[in-house]
């Protein structure tokens, strides 16, 4: 079992490049079409949930703990987030208008999501990024392309 | 009417999605059957067939669940406190 552990691949590189880009760590270890798929279900999810609960579904700030699981996607979270802090929380789409808090009143997006279309958009990007952690994962101990086929040629 | 017609798609949180957001469970798994298949399988030669059956299993399983729930819900408790 040690020997096992021993013999396999530890490709941190292609990890981070996984995280930044869903799949392209898949992609870097030579495994081409798997890392397509993965970019296929991981952006597909995300971009989907950016399209049902806006822009605002992906928030650093107010959303925290949420952007924890969302930040696995890695430049689809941060980009994301970049854009609702630029395009949205500053005003320069839609409009700011006062909303009543607790403490008093505080300025918020006129495109701000709320109710379903916020709940299901987050949920799904944060899935989305809990998925590519485990294609991370994954690709952390996956042997490179030209490796399996000289184990194979040589067993 | 006029919320549809001024809809910026990705900016702004898609409108009447309060009333089917359910049916969203159908991509959802889809795409985590995409990627859990691509990470999982040796080989990818039967690739979306496996990703359709997990995907069609994870609906039915959920839909399953719902209905179960809804019958405890609104059957069995509603008993209860009668009895």
């Amino acid at each position: 079992m040690t020997e096992d552990f021993q013999d396999k691949p530890f490709n941190i590189g292609a990890a981070i490049l996984g995280w930044v880009l869903p799949g392209l760590g898949h992609m870097k270890v030579g495994e081409m079409a798997r890392g397509r798929l993965i970019l296929l279900g991981v952006g597909g999810l995300f971009l989907l949930g950016v399209l049902v609960g806006g822009l605002d579904c992906v928030d650093r700030r107010e959303d925290a703990m949420w952007f924890i699981a969302q930040g696995g996607t890695g430049a689809f979270a941060f980009a994301t987030d970049f854009l609702n802090t630029n395009l949205l929380k500053n005003g320069s789409f839609g409009e700011l208008i006062p909303l009543a808090v607790q403490n008093g009143t505080v300025m918020v997006s006129s495109f701000k999501s709320a109710g379903p279309a916020n709940e299901v958009g987050t949920l799904m990007c944060g899935l989305a990024g809990m998925m590519n952690v485990i294609a991370v994962l994954d690709v952390l101990q996956r042997p490179s392309r030209g490796v399996q086929k000289d184990a194979q040629a040589n067993p | 009417m006029m919320i549809v017609l001024g809809y910026i798609p990705f900016l702004q949180p898609l409108p009447t999605v309060a009333h089917w957001w359910w049916l969203l469970l159908i991509p959802v798994c889809v795409a985590i059957s995409v990627t859990w298949k691509a990470v999982r399988l040796e080989t990818l030669e039967h690739f979306w067939r496996e990703s359709i059956t997990m995907s069609v299993h994870a609906v039915l399983a959920m839909s399953a669940l719902a209905a179960a729930l809804m019958v405890l819900v609104r059957l069995v408790i509603p008993l209860l406190s009668m009895s």
